[in-house]
C-alpha cells in the first residue's frame, strides 16, 4: 500500500454525485489539492464523461482508464452506481474506482455481481479529509 | 390426504346414521307388532276358556235334561228310591251349572278389565250379559222343575219346562256362536295389525331412506359449499398474502429510501462544517447550506409524522374561510420563481369563491402535486384549473402536465403508501408518501382525489372539495384570472 503525503495531488478525478452541495464540496477540496475535477450529476452523464475521456486515450492506457480515480455515488438518477461501475469496468478493467454510498455497500455489490476487489469502498457519511486520504492511498 | 379422511368420515357418519335409523325402525316395528299381537292373543286366550265353559254348560244342561226324563219315568213306574236319587242328581247338576256360569262371568269380567279397546270391552260385556241370561233362565228352569217334583203329572208345567229348556239351548247356541265370531275377529285383528305394522315398517323405511337421501344431498351440498368457501378463503388468503408481500417489499423500499433521505443530508452537513472550520468556505455560506439541509430533514420527519396521523385518523384540520384563488396564485408564484426547467405554469381559475378549508394542508396538497408535475416534466406546460359546481356544492381542482405520465403498473395504486418509481433507474425518486398524504388530506376534507394519464401525454391529478353552504359562493374579487 502506497501512502502519498498530503500536498498537491495533481490527479485527474471524475466525480459522479447528484447532491449539489456535495458536488461543490468535493470540487472545492479536490481542486484545492491540485486535482482536475470532472463532474457528472447522474449515472448516464458519468458514463458519457468517461467515454469522452476514453476516446482521447492513448491505446496503451485503455486498460487503466482515462482517470486516475472515478468517485461514484451509488444512489444517482438515471443509472445507479453499480451499473455505472459495470459499464466503466467493461471499457477499462483496471480503472481505479472509489464507490461511495450511504447504503450497505457490501450487500449492494454482492447482489450485483461486482467483485468487491475491483472497487474501493467509502461508506457515507465520511469527512472530506477521509476522502482525500482514501484518494491518496492507492491499493 | 386430509381431505380424503374428512370425506371418509362424513360418508361413514352418514352410513352410521342410516343404519341406526333403520335399526330403530325395525325394532320399533317388532315392538309394536309384538305389543299389539300379545294383547290380542291374551284377549283371544280369554275367549277359548269361555267357549269351553259355555260348551260345558251345554253338556251339563243336556245331562240335566236326561235326568229330568229319568225322574218322570221313575215317577210313572213308582220307583221311589231311584226317583229320589235322580232328583238329587238333577239338583247337583244344577249347582254345577251355576258354578260354571259364575266362572264364565268371572272370565268375562277379567277380559273387560284386561283390554284397552272399547270394542273388546263391549264384547266381553255382551258375553257377560249372555251368561247372566243363561243363569237367569237356568234358575227359572230349576224353579219350574222343583215345582214339578210336587205334581209330576202337571202337563202344563212340563210344557213350560220344555219351553224354558229350548230358551236355554237357544241362548247357549247364541253365546257359542258369538264366541266363535269373536275368536275369528281377534284372529283377523292380529292379521290386520301385523299387516298394518308391516305397512308401517315399510313406510318408515321409505321415510328413513328419503331422510337419508336428503341428508346425503344436504351433506354433499354442505360439502360443496364448504369446498367453495375454502377455495374462496384460500384465494382471499393468497391475495392477502400477495398484498402483504407487496406491502413488505414497498416497506423495504421505503426504508431504503427513507434511510437514504435521512443519511444524504448528513454528508454535505459534515462537508460544510469541515470546510467552514478549515476556512475553505465562508461561514455564512456553510450555515445557509446546513440550514437548507436541516429543513429537508425536517420536511421528511413531518411527512412521516403526517402519515402516522392519517393512518390513525388523528389528522386535525384548522378550518378557515379563504378565497381559494388567492391561495393557488400565491403558491404558483413561488414555484414560478424557483423553476429551473423550461416549464410554463398556467392558471385557469373559476370564480374566486370563499371556501372553508385547512389552507396549510390544502397548500401542502398543491405543492406536492406541483412538485410531482415539475419532477416528471422536462419541459412543457403545467396547468392548474378550478371549476366551481354550484349545483353539486363542490369545487374541482385539476393539475395537468405534459410530462412522462404515470406507468400503468403504478397508476391503480398511486395513492397507496410507499408507491414510488424507485431509486435505481429513475430520476424521479421519492419517499412514496406524498400522494398518500394528499389523499389523506383531501379525504379529511370530505373530498375525492384521482389521477389519470392524458391522451396527448402527461398526467392529470384531480380533486374535489365540498362547499358547505351555497352562501359561501361569492362573486370573485379582482384577483381571479379568468
Amino acid at each position: 500500500m502506497e501512502i502519498i503525503v498530503a500536498g498537491v495531488l495533481s490527479l485527474n478525478v471524475l466525480v459522479a454525485e447528484d447532491n449539489l452541495f456535495t458536488i461543490q464540496q468535493y470540487k472545492h477540496i479536490l481542486e484545492k489539492k491540485g486535482c482536475k475535477v470532472t463532474i457528472a450529476h447522474d449515472g448516464e452523464e458519468c458514463i458519457q464523461k468517461f467515454d469522452e475521456a476514453f476516446l482521447l486515450l492513448d491505446p496503451t492506457s485503455v486498460e487503466s482508464g482515462p482517470f486516475d480515480v472515478v468517485l461514484i455515488d451509488n444512489n444517482m438518477p438515471k443509472k445507479n452506481g453499480v451499473e455505472v461501475v459495470k459499464e466503466i469496468l467493461k471499457r477499462s478493467p483496471k480503472q481505479r474506482i472509489i464507490f461511495a454510498s450511504a447504503y450497505n455497500i457490501g450487500s449492494i455489490l454482492n447482489a450485483s455481481e461486482v467483485v468487491m476487489n475491483e472497487v474501493e469502498i467509502l461508506q457515507k457519511p465520511f469527512s472530506l479529509n477521509a476522502m482525500i486520504a482514501k484518494i491518496q492511498t492507492k491499493k | 390426504m386430509f381431505k380424503k379422511t374428512k370425506t371418509s368420515f362424513k360418508i361413514g357418519g352418514l352410513v352410521g346414521i342410516i343404519i341406526l335409523l333403520l335399526g330403530v325402525t325395525v325394532m320399533f316395528g317388532v315392538y309394536q307388532t309384538s305389543r299389539v299381537s300379545n294383547e290380542i292373543i291374551k284377549i283371544s286366550e280369554e275367549y277359548a276358556p269361555l267357549y269351553e265353559i259355555v260348551s260345558e254348560i251345554k253338556y251339563q244342561k243336556s245331562n240335566q235334561k236326561l235326568t229330568l226324563e229319568k225322574i218322570i219315568r221313575f215317577s210313572e213306574t213308582n220307583n221311589d228310591i231311584e226317583l229320589e236319587k235322580t232328583k238329587e242328581e238333577f239338583l247337583i247338576t244344577g249347582r254345577n251349572i251355576d258354578s260354571i256360569i259364575e266362572r264364565g262371568k268371572n272370565i268375562a269380567n277379567v277380559g273387560m278389565d284386561l283390554t284397552d279397546s272399547e270394542k273388546t270391552h263391549d264384547d266381553f260385556e255382551i258375553l257377560d250379559q249372555k251368561l247372566s241370561n243363561i243363569d237367569r233362565i237356568h234358575n227359572h228352569y230349576e224353579n219350574l222343575v222343583i215345582d214339578l217334583f210336587y205334581e209330576l203329572d202337571n202337563v202344563l208345567l212340563l210344557e213350560q219346562i220344555q219351553t224354558t229348556e229350548k230358551q236355554i239351548e237357544i241362548e247357549i247356541e247364541s253365546t257359542l256362536s258369538s264366541l266363535s265370531t269373536l275368536t275369528e275377529e281377534s284372529t283377523s285383528l292380529i292379521e290386520y295389525n301385523e299387516r298394518n305394522s308391516l305397512y308401517g315398517q315399510i313406510t318408515i323405511i321409505i321415510i328413513v331412506g328419503a331422510i337419508a337421501s336428503t341428508l346425503g344431498f344436504f351433506i354433499s351440498q354442505i360439502n360443496s359449499d364448504l369446498k367453495k368457501e375454502v377455495d374462496l378463503k384460500t384465494y382471499e388468503l393468497k391475495a392477502a398474502n400477495e398484498k402483504l408481500r407487496e406491502l413488505d417489499k414497498r416497506k423495504d423500499e421505503f426504508i431504503g429510501i427513507a434511510s437514504h433521505e435521512l443519511k444524504s443530508p448528513i454528508q454535505p452537513i459534515l462537508g460544510f462544517a469541515e470546510l467552514a472550520k478549515s476556512g475553505d468556505i465562508d461561514q455564512n455560506e456553510a450555515w445557509d447550506g446546513v440550514l437548507e439541509l436541516a429543513n429537508k430533514l425536517q420536511d421528511l420527519a413531518n411527512v412521516v409524522l403526517d402519515v402516522s396521523k392519517i393512518e390513525s385518523n388523528r389528522l386535525e384540520l384548522q378550518m378557515e374561510k379563504i378565497p381559494i384563488n388567492d391561495l393557488i396564485l400565491e403558491i404558483t408564484k413561488s414555484f414560478k420563481i424557483n423553476l429551473k426547467k423550461p416549464i410554463i405554469i398556467k392558471e385557469n381559475l373559476d370564480e374566486n369563491i370563499i371556501v372553508e378549508v385547512d389552507w396549510v394542508r390544502i397548500g401542502q396538497v398543491f405543492r406536492n402535486l406541483l412538485n410531482n408535475a415539475i419532477k416528471f416534466t422536462q419541459k412543457g406546460t403545467i396547468t392548474i384549473e378550478t371549476h366551481v359546481y354550484s349545483d353539486e356544492n363542490k369545487i374541482q381542482f385539476r393539475i395537468s402536465d405534459t410530462g412522462l405520465g404515470i406507468s400503468n403498473e403504478i397508476l391503480p395504486r398511486i395513492f397507496e403508501k410507499f408507491v414510488t418509481k424507485g431509486l435505481k433507474h429513475e430520476e424521479q425518486s421519492g419517499t412514496g408518501l406524498g400522494l398518500f398524504l394528499c389523499k389523506g388530506i383531501i379525504e379529511a376534507h370530505s373530498g375525492k382525489i384521482s389521477a389519470q394519464n392524458n391522451i396527448e401525454g402527461g398526467a392529470t391529478f384531480e380533486f374535489t372539495i365540498p362547499i358547505l353552504n351555497k352562501e359561501q359562493i361569492q362573486r370573485p374579487p379582482e384577483l381571479s384570472t379568468k
